[in-house]
């Protein structure tokens, strides 16, 4: 276990997701809240993420009250995004392009 | 041989070998040619002179006394050559002239000159403030000082490099603005990071000059130095990997003056990334 910075981050899309700030050894975890970190911001433990398959949607998670939580409406946006982008892939595959060339594209 | 005595105005002559003595003070025995027959166990306060010590062997031995050498060269020291003798060498020479000692050459250079190979167990001292020279020249050297603490190395008669009391190392110069030359090797970075990435956490693998990691979103994350960068002078690559032998794609977005860091953009998610911040 290991204590980690978190704070509400607003993403690209809008959405007031999170940021987790991990220290370094060479920091102290005080510091960096006071020095890296936006007022707000609080150390927890990391056994306090989210788990298991929800560790798969960081982009919606979200800091409710002091507790880092799933919003499952951006869950539920995130994998239908996922769903199209891996359909396209497989239609992709069908055509003959390699894995190399498909992850060229999604640059 | 006989001993004049006289006695009562008359004088006569003792045999030798019927004196029978024991003499109170000191005898001198001159210019007189003697035999001392008998083993004598202790003779004290007894001044010879003239001597002349005739031995079974030729020179006299350790264990009689002696040194074992027929001749001794001017400035050679002798020293044990085994339980019977002493040996002497070229390769152990004093300079009585000027006060030089030589170890493997007998012109010695310096007060202490040794030609070949030296090892020390434990530390060699050097003045503060001198130097360990290379060649016979004073040209090329490293010193330092235990009073100012600081090591600087000089070639060409020009200090290179020095490491000051606080441990920054200037090359080129004794002061940041003059620390211009670049250095070929790893200390030219001002930061690295490698790090991974398991979706819940960030697992710190290896890092310097970097205080932390925030990941912002999926694939990216920013990188937060302990120590300031000028970012006018900075520039960073990134290398990310799905396993020690495939590659996947990172990069940085720019670094940032001062302890704010930079931003790496993992376009694909990775199971870890590198990123090295040079200046």
């Amino acid at each position: 276990m290991a204590q980690i910075i978190v704070y509400t981050h607003k993403k690209s899309d809008g959405f007031d997701g999170l940021a987790i700030c991990t220290p370094t050894d060479e920091a102290n975890i005080e510091n960096v809240l006071k020095e890296h970190c936006p007022e707000g911001a609080l150390v927890i433990d990391d056994s306090e993420l989210p788990q298991g398959d929800d560790s798969n949607y960081f982009d919606a998670w979200q800091l409710v009250d002091g507790k880092v939580i799933v919003n499952q409406d951006k869950k539920t946006e995130i994998q239908n995004a996922k769903t199209v982008k891996e359909t396209a892939i497989q239609k992709l595959a069908a055509l003959g392009l390699t894995q190399d060339e498909i992850l060229a594209l999604g640059k | 041989m006989t001993i004049p005595y006289t006695f009562a105005g008359a004088t006569t002559a003792i045999p030798l070998a019927q004196l029978d003595a024991n003499f109170a003070s000191p005898i001198t025995l001159g210019n007189v040619a003697m035999t001392l027959s008998n083993t004598y166990t202790s003779i004290g306060n007894l001044t010879l002179t003239n001597v002349t010590i005739s031995s079974t062997s030729t020179p006299i031995t350790v264990p009689q006394g002696g040194t074992g050498l027929t001749s001794l060269t001017a400035g050679y020291i002798p020293f044990g050559n085994g339980t019977g003798a002493f040996g002497n060498s070229a390769n152990l020479f004093w300079d009585s002239t000027n006060s030089r000692l030589g170890i493997g050459t007998a012109s010695p250079a310096y007060p202490l000159d040794v030609v070949g190979n030296a090892k020390a167990s434990s530390n060699v001292f050097c003045g503060d403030a001198f130097a360990f020279v290379f060649g016979t020249g004073t040209t090329s050297y490293l010193t330092g000082s235990s009073s100012t603490n600081y090591i600087s190395a000089v070639t060409n008669s020009a200090e290179r490099m020095r490491i000051d009391s606080s441990g920054n190392v200037f090359v080129g110069g004794t002061t940041p603005a003059g620390s211009n030359k670049p250095v070929y090797a790893q200390t030219t970075a001002k930061a690295w990071l490698n790090f991974s990435d398991n979706g819940t956490t960030c697992t710190i693998n290896a890092s310097f000059n970097v205080g932390s990691i925030t990941r912002y979103s999926t694939g990216n994350y920013g990188i937060n130095f302990s120590n300031s960068v000028n970012s006018s002078r900075s520039s960073a690559i990134a290398q990310a990997s799905y396993t020690d032998s495939v590659n996947a794609t990172a990069f940085v977005n720019g670094v940032n003056t001062g302890t704010n860091g930079c931003q790496v953009i993992s376009v694909l998610q990775a199971n870890w990334c590198s990123v090295v911040v040079f200046s």
